[in-house]
């Protein structure tokens, strides 16, 4: 059946033939991977797709905006999903009579030691906050057992992957507590194998409906204006599953959080940092609804309220927790908050928590 | 270590380039059989040395059996090694298997906790049924015993093979570890393309297949709300996946092997466009389909007798052979399946020989078409048993055929576009293949072309790779 076949040349010249095909693969392969990799050193912002549109973004409003209150936001997708920036600009533009340019930055798995990246990113390319708001996050100090390697590692970890950050990041985050060696391993795997390495970056260039379950931080989706990602509310079936499926992934980790860990002094180091940097810092505990705040054990709860008054004494920082702000239909899945509770929650930590950073 | 890793890169690598820069050939062997050692002991070092343990009793005792004449003492040999090679894949792979059975037969609560707590090392079935054909072939007088022992030894251990075959046989592999290796240019293309097709279909097809495929069919799945929809999704995403894994699997085993100057069984030849379930077998693990044929059915009498006497062969050629694939009623029943499709083949074959009409009408296009479509239908329904129970296996056959309404794939955040696209994929490769396309295009491509090409599709590869560094799925056999 089908075309036959055309008659094999002669040894010799298959030879020759298989000879150029192999030193072309070898040869095609090297100038492919280091003309990747020269692509990607020369474009720092491809490594970390979603970030690097946020900061684009958050420059380009800033930029156009005068001379307003900057308010950065950081953290994870809960505050994401919570931190409505226009809701936050009226209340403070109201409560002081000053324009306010507020801007969502936070990214899916941000723990202390990703804002802390995020934070110094921001700052290099060259745009000072009036405020940040950090992200206290009880569960991102938790560890996470790794389920390819079968070991525990810092929160940050499982979803900061090397690949998404530079060289000097690599540093940054092997000094609070990201497994060694494997981060740099990866990272060089990363760099010496770039089509394999930036795969996500790049799908999430070409065609981001590709891209596997849970690779979300390489999209370039920012959400809506000023970076709010906001979560449509769901039916009470699919709450439940979902709420099921987060009870299976924090559950057990909320016994597990070290408030001592390797990863606790980015938050320090973050606040020092913007402190020294003249910016003035709200860190906030988002909310929670009562069935993910029973998930903690009592040990735990005192652990957490002692660290958030440390932050208090050391730092100098308003800390606010936030967790019993909203009701339990708020939220998608207990910690994600609706859309349409976005806005009463952004206007209460702007009136509560910000103007007074900022008067 | 894992084909698809950096780390068999570099292994493969470093072993590649000093087994060719070494001038001294008995010394290749050596460096083979180091690395394959090593290769398995990144695993586990115990099990690695279990391994070469039994190797080296097969090679005595194989010794032993061609050095006497007593029968009784040949058969003695022969026996003791197989009973020693069966004896450690029964420990290993179905000790608990029986208690488990054994203890749900008596309902005994907590059962878990009187299991034997063992790994199953990997590949324990496949160089199980290598030493016990060689032992066998001896036996028979069909091959000499090899007198060489790290010969004997990279046989049983040649990394290419060592985990997931090909199922070699001594005949074939131990003729090539004697024979002096000299560069070939020509093989070392066929490796390199072996190499690049078999990890574009693991890392782009099967590996994103089981991200359709591992919601249904990974144990703590829950199935019960699954659509029909989604079932055959599940289904037909596990039916490329497992083919994809395994073959690609195989191709790199292949390529690797080429590259080092040796050649492997032939494992896989499009088994999906087969006519009928006999092709299917013929096409599909010809490695473990042959075994089975030589070592089980044809000394059981094959198709030597009549009608019944062949079903019976069948059954439990076919019985054994879904235990070799996983020690649970699950992957039995699988086994039963295909022996009942195979039957039921031979009886309409001999009805349809019968009578030349019917006969005629199936070697039409029509004919052909559909005959491909039954065998195809009831391969991927056969997949449904490749579960972790039957209570699972039989409820995504209902929810196959009962419809329900539900979820797609129960919370999956994936477009659906993608799988189909694939499935697109995998019959356009196989349209263009089966029409010789494939090789009318590369024989006629210059070099430089064809190695870009090659080059183009294992960096596709690479990009297409979903998060999960799975392993290939006959590594659990």
């Amino acid at each position: 059946m089908g075309l036959p076949a055309p008659p094999l040349a002669n040894p010799r010249r298959r030879a020759r033939r298989a000879r150029s095909t192999i030193v072309c693969w070898v040869a095609t392969l090297l100038v492919l991977n280091v003309c990747f990799g020269v692509f990607v050193h020369y474009r720092p912002g491809f490594r970390d797709p979603l970030f690097d549109a946020k900061v684009k973004a958050l420059g380009a409003r800033f930029a156009a905006s005068g001379e307003p209150i900057k308010v950065v936001v950081l953290g994870s997708s809960r505050t994401a999903a919570a931190v409505e920036p226009k809701s936050l600009e009226a209340a403070v533009a109201a409560e002081t009579g000053r324009p306010c340019v507020a801007f969502n930055m936070g990214v899916q798995g941000n723990g202390p030691v990703s804002q802390l990246v995020h934070y110094r990113r921001i700052r290099d390319a060259g745009i000072k906050p009036d405020v940040v708001v950090v992200e206290l996050l009880p569960s991102a100090f938790a560890w996470f057992l790794d389920p390819k390697r079968h070991e525990n590692r810092p929160y940050d970890a499982t979803i900061l992957r090397p690949d998404r950050l530079s060289r000097d990041e690599l540093d940054t985050v092997c000094a609070y507590g990201f497994p060694l060696p494997e981060t740099r391993e990866d990272w060089w795997e990363t760099t010496f194998n770039p089509w394999f390495g930036f795969r996500f970056q790049l799908l999430a260039r070409l065609e981001p409906k590709w891209l596997p379950p849970g690779i979300v931080q390489h999209r370039r989706d920012i959400g809506e204006t000023g970076g709010w990602g906001p979560w449509d509310a769901v039916s009470p079936e699919v709450k439940r599953q979902r709420v099921a499926e987060v009870k299976s992934a924090y559950g057990s980790q909320l016994h597990v959080i070290d408030l001592k860990g390797p990863h606790v002094p980015a938050i320090d180091e973050l606040l020092n940092e913007c402190k020294q940097d003249g910016v003035r810092v709200v860190v906030v505990v988002p909310p929670e609804g009562s069935e993910f705040r029973s998930w903690y054990p009592p040990g735990v709860q005192d652990a957490l309220a002692a660290f958030q008054e440390r932050l208090r004494r050391d730092h100098g920082v308003p800390v606010i927790d936030a967790r019993t702000w909203l009701p339990d239909e708020a939220f998608v899945d207990s910690h994600h908050v609706v859309r349409t509770w976005a806005k009463p929650y952004t206007e209460r930590l702007a009136r509560e928590a910000i103007v007074p950073a900022v008067r | 270590m894992l084909f698809t890793t950096h780390q068999y890169l570099i292994f493969f690598v470093v072993v590649f380039t000093v087994y060719w820069a070494m001038p001294w050939q008995r010394l290749r062997v050596y460096l083979l059989l180091a690395a394959s050692f090593y290769f398995y002991a990144t695993w586990n070092q115990w099990l690695a040395l279990l391994v070469t343990g039994t190797a080296t009793l097969d090679y005595f005792l194989a010794r032993g059996i061609d050095s006497v004449q007593r029968r009784g003492l040949r058969r003695f040999f022969a026996g003791t090694s197989i009973a020693v090679n069966l004896g450690v894949l029964g420990f290993f792979k179905y000790t608990n298997f029986f208690l488990s059975s054994l203890y749900e037969a008596f309902n005994i609560a907590e059962a878990d906790r009187y299991l034997l707590k063992v790994i199953i090392p990997f590949g324990i079935s496949f160089y199980t049924f290598e030493a016990i054909s060689y032992t066998v072939d001896v036996y028979q007088k069909r091959i000499k015993a090899e007198r060489n022992l790290p010969n004997f030894l990279l046989f049983i251990l040649f990394f290419p093979h060592l985990v997931a075959g090909p199922i070699v046989r001594a005949r074939d592999f131990l003729r090539q570890a004697h024979r002096p290796k000299r560069w070939s240019w020509i093989r070392a293309q066929h490796g390199v393309q072996l190499i690049v097709i078999g990890l574009f279909k693991k890392l782009a097809i099967a590996d994103f297949m089981a991200i359709y495929s591992d919601r249904v069919w990974l144990p703590d799945q829950n199935i019960a709300v699954l659509s029909t929809q989604a079932a055959w999704m599940a289904v037909i995403a596990f039916t490329i996946r497992v083919y994809c894994d395994f073959s690609g699997y195989s191709d790199i085993a292949l390529g690797c092997a080429h590259l080092l100057g040796y050649k492997l069984t032939v494992n896989f030849r499009m088994p999906y466009i087969s006519l009928n379930i006999a092709e299917f077998w013929r096409r599909w693990h010809i490695s473990l389909s042959n075994w089975l044929r030589d070592y089980i059915f044809i000394p059981l009498g094959g198709s030597r007798g009549g009608f019944w006497f062949t079903a019976r062969n069948l059954i439990i050629t076919f019985g054994l052979g879904g235990l070799w694939h996983g020690a649970t009623w699950c992957w039995l029943v699988w086994g039963l399946v295909h022996a009942t499709m195979l039957i039921v083949h031979r009886a309409f074959r001999e009805f349809a020989e019968a009578r030349p009409s019917l006969k005629a009408a199936l070697e039409t296009k029509v004919g052909i078409t559909v005959r491909w479509l039954v065998t195809l239908f009831f391969v991927t329904l056969s997949m449904a048993f490749a579960q972790p129970s039957l209570t699972a296996a039989l409820t995504v056959l209902k929810k196959m055929f009962v419809w329900q309404v539900g979820p797609d794939i129960v919370g999956l955040p994936v477009d659906q576009n993608r799988l189909w696209w694939t499935v697109y994929l995998v019959v356009a490769a196989h349209v263009v293949v089966l029409l010789g396309l494939w090789k009318w295009v590369w024989r006629r491509l210059p070099g430089p072309v064809l190695g870009a090409a090659c080059a183009i599709l294992f960096v596709t590869a690479q990009v297409l790779s979903p998060d999960t560094a799975n392993a290939f799925m006959y590594f659990q056999f």
